[in-house]
């Protein structure tokens, strides 16, 4: 089990890429930390989280999804842990860094962890980082408001911790994100 | 040609436009959805500077389509192939560079074209105003596309489009965030996505403008040799038209105004009627409305002649310099673009009397302006006053009172002094 | 489809071989793959045969000027390959098909014989003929608008085929074109394989021997980077006896041959 493990991880190329995600997710989150300015501090934790997302993304496609395919593996077990367990590793790396609200980054983690995944079952693994960065960029320069629902469901990785709306929309994104992955896997 | 026709086709351009016409367009659109579309369909340099302000959102992507395009090569194997065929790396790179400006100007004219459909409906002053802020704008695309191109060939990583999406985020967001606390100047204004808004009377300084329209065209060409270059180590190269770009443009912003705005001219020009009576002037922007001003006012004008040094005419304005004796005042915030002043018939005499014919001073004193108008007019409450009872509306009315049982020749003198505070403060600048 | 044959196709060649290698060296990594190899060849086709790892891919990357040679000499249509050489004249006339074929998967299979055609710097006026004509060549007439990604990897091969002859070269690599082609299109194959050896120099690498005996005027057999044999499929044959190893003539002398030379090389 260990073995497929590590054969599983390398052929994703996590060893090489975890541990420069989770430096840049924590370098990001802690260089736009400042506790007297929430909005900023919050700014940056959403860009740090979508580029540690961005960078993760990569392996969630081996280099033949089709010959993946043909392996007897559960898949949609290894990919929903996969899924989760990216989710974990921005998250703590966020967490570490930064003084953004524990309830905003946990949200965020989970939605911006099922974008991934969407775009991964999308448009392949190596445009995996397309959803979280463009969405996660967009809600972080747009001015978060909390008015018509249109704009907060735009701008929910920037919502505060108590929006329901927000939390909504990231529980849809994370759930549709993961399932549509676990059940096809990355494009081809 | 047809090598170009290809590339049109089947590279990264047309999902480069299509994204970022849809992303303009969903921009555009959303403040129509909540009802704020004023902010951009009022005129015509408003709809232009709106489009630069959400570059913030498609400049970063605009980097990571070149990022993507630079990959082609690799991802797919290309390479090897290429390298055996005579065609030198620079000329091979440009129908793959020239596609993707091509549609990126495309999509940022498409979304300019959707929005100016509502701005004709709505815009009272036609202008050439916004063609070089919209010039700008698609020329900070396609540098953000060709810089793209140039980094992904250098870093030629599948990790680099996030990572490069990110940074141009971030490269974009740092003046926004320090405009918030004061006026962007000198250097932070070269970012090409605007961080102040405009209003009708204002357009971006030209100086600016083109400050940030030197360096986009050096980080263009820049990202353009990198994409060029046959040799990694040659990409030193690419320096030198960045560098060249922001020497230049450093000075001429540091000569600009704070904010990067400056009054338009032509928009706040006046327009005045020409038929022998009593003046009565509007703004260029507000021309349309000069004809259902003209009785209004006329007919204000004689009811301020009770006062001593009455005025002789009727002036809209935004309220930036002193206001002379002999001028009645009406600010430009009781005209709405595409649908005319707030008020009419008496009720637009009300607000041209309001203060006695002066501009709001700042803090603005609403009762004392009611007061005087309502005077004038010879009614209270007067046409458009009505006010929801309450504290304000008990306070007026026992003001009114006040003022009523005060002797004749005293009322008059107290309106008058209204009139004399109203031109003598500082108005709103 | 005649094509126009222009005056300088038909001047005699100047130079005597079309590849002339004197102790060819060539690095494949940390390994010298091409070890001290001498090679003419001239008009016709020419088989490529040897085991895996003897060196046939690297050979062919450094005639497609992919690779530079570390050591010996290489004269490719009459020119050396010398410190800085330019090969801008001579990748004009070069065709070549990878082992590893790339391609861009949105282009269709015309768009993308014509992008190789430009990359071969043809003149413009030549481009759309010579393309259909390649197309019909190959077979794929009727998968000419398709995209390439939907094609299946036998006419994924012809394609690379149709983009490395598209124009009309005067040394042709051809690195295991028949991979993924039914017997049907092989047989097709080598008669364009023949019909093209007439003009122009082909080297094809491959392990289906079958293909080699057919449709080859001339074998070369590599090991190790060095030459073990060169002659005629039928002196290839000759080679062989009743008690070596494989299922016709041209397989049994294969192993003989090699058995022989690696017996010496000990």
């Amino acid at each position: 089990m260990m073995r497929l493990l590590t054969l599983y991880l390398r052929s994703r190329q996590v060893p090489r890429a975890a541990p420069a995600a989770v430096v840049a997710t924590a370098a990001l989150a802690l260089v736009g930390n400042e506790p007297d300015h929430p909005l900023q501090t919050v700014t940056f934790a959403v860009l740090a989280l979508a580029l540690g997302f961005g960078v993760l993304g990569l392996g969630l496609g081996g280099a033949d999804p089709e010959l993946d395919r043909t392996g007897a593996l559960p898949w949609w077990r290894w990919r929903t842990t996969h899924t989760a367990a990216i989710a974990v590793v921005v998250l703590a790396a966020g967490l570490a860094a930064t003084s953004a609200p524990t309830g905003l980054l946990v949200r965020d983690a989970a939605g911006l962890a099922g974008l991934t995944a969407l775009a991964a079952t999308a448009f392949g693994n190596q445009l995996a980082w397309t959803l979280p960065i463009a969405w996660g960029g967009v809600a972080a320069v747009v001015p978060p408001v909390a008015d018509p629902v249109v704009l907060v469901v735009l701008t929910w990785p920037m919502q505060p911790p108590d929006s329901g709306v927000a939390a909504v929309t990231a529980v849809v994104l994370a759930c549709a994100g993961s399932s549509a992955y676990a059940v096809r896997g990355t494009r081809s | 040609m047809s090598v170009l026709r290809t590339e049109l086709r089947r590279s990264t351009g047309p999902a480069a436009g299509v994204l970022t016409a849809a992303l303009g367009l969903a921009g555009l659109y959303t403040l129509v959805m909540s009802d704020q579309s004023e902010l951009w369909d009022a005129q015509w340099t408003l709809l232009a500077s709106f489009q630069r302000i959400m570059l913030v959102v498609l400049w970063p992507l605009a980097l990571g389509a070149g990022a993507w395009q630079a990959r082609r090569d690799r991802r797919t194997n290309m390479a090897e192939l290429a390298a055996t065929t005579p065609r030198p790396v620079w000329r091979r790179a440009l129908p793959t560079s020239a596609a993707l400006a091509i549609w990126l100007v495309l999509a940022y004219l498409v979304t300019f074209a959707a929005g100016a459909v509502r701005v004709a409906g709505s815009t009272d002053y036609p202008n050439a105003g916004w063609v070089p802020i919209v010039a700008v704008g698609a020329l900070s695309l396609v540098a953000a596309g060709w810089l793209g191109m140039g980094i992904g060939r250098l870093l030629p990583s599948a990790h680099t489009p996030p990572i490069l999406v990110i940074a141009g985020f971030l490269a974009l967001l740092v003046p926004v965030q320090l405009s918030k606390s004061a006026e962007p100047s000198g250097a932070a204004l070269l970012p090409p996505n605007l961080s102040t808004t405009l209003d009708e009377f204002t357009t971006i300084a030209s100086r600016v403008d083109l400050a940030r329209a030197v360096v986009l065209a050096g980080l263009a060409v820049g990202g353009l040799l990198l994409v060029m270059v046959a040799r990694r180590k040659a990409a030193v190269i690419a320096i030198v038209p960045v560098v060249l770009g922001l020497a230049v443009a450093v000075p001429l912003v540091n000569a600009a105004p704070a904010g990067g705005v400056q009054a338009d001219p032509g928009a706040v020009a006046e327009v005045c009627t020409t038929d022998g009576g009593p003046e009565v002037c509007v703004t260029t922007a507000h021309a349309k409305g000069l004809a259902s001003l003209t009785g209004p006012a006329r007919k204000a004008l004689t009811l301020l002649a009770k006062l001593p040094n009455a005025p002789t005419s009727v002036r809209e304005v935004t309220g930036e310099r002193p206001q002379p004796a002999g001028e009645a005042w009406l600010h430009s915030d009781n005209y709405q673009p595409g649908r005319g002043w707030l008020d009419s018939g008496d009720a637009l005499v009300v607000r041209i009397l309001a203060g006695a014919g002066t501009r709001p001073c700042d803090p603005i004193d609403y009762r004392t302006r009611a007061l005087a108008a309502a005077w004038l007019f010879g009614q209270y409450p007067a046409p458009g006053q009505r006010l929801r009872p309450g504290e304000e509306a008990a306070g007026r009315d026992a003001a009114w009172q006040t003022l009523r049982a005060l002797p004749e020749p005293q009322q008059r003198q107290r309106i008058a002094e209204i009139r004399t505070a109203g031109l003598t403060c500082h108005g709103d600048s | 489809m005649v094509r126009k044959v222009a005056a300088t196709e038909l001047a005699p060649t100047t130079y005597g071989w079309h590849v002339q290698a004197d102790g060819l060296q060539v690095r494949a990594g940390r390994r010298m793959a091409v070890d001290g190899l001498d090679l003419r060849l001239g008009l016709g086709v020419h088989g490529l045969l040897g085991p895996n790892g003897a060196g046939k891919t690297t050979l062919i990357r450094a005639l497609a000027t992919v690779l530079r040679p570390a050591g010996g000499t290489l004269t490719l249509l009459g020119e050396q390959l010398g410190a800085r050489p330019d090969l801008r004249a001579f990748r004009r006339r070069l065709g070549y098909l990878p082992q590893d074929f790339g391609f861009y998967p949105r282009f269709t299979v015309r768009e993308f014989v014509e992008y190789m055609a430009w990359l071969k710097e043809m003149p413009p006026r030549d481009v759309p003929g010579a393309v259909q004509r390649t197309i019909e060549q190959v077979g794929l007439a009727d998968r000419a608008d398709d995209r390439m990604k939907t094609l299946s990897g036998g006419m994924l091969r012809r394609a690379g085929i149709a983009q490395a002859i598209v124009n009309d070269p005067d040394l042709l690599l051809l690195d295991e074109p028949t991979v993924g082609l039914d017997p049907t299109q092989r047989l097709e194959f080598r008669t364009l394989l023949r019909e093209l050896g007439e003009q122009s120099c082909v080297l094809v690498s491959t392990h289906l021997v079958e293909d080699v005996a057919a449709a080859c005027t001339n074998v070369v057999l590599v090991d190790e980077g060095r030459m073990v044999y060169q002659g005629t499929p039928a002196e290839v044959a000759a080679a062989g006896g009743a008690d070596d190893v494989g299922d016709n003539p041209i397989e049994r002398g294969y192993t003989a041959l090699l058995g022989r030379h690696r017996a010496v090389a000990r």
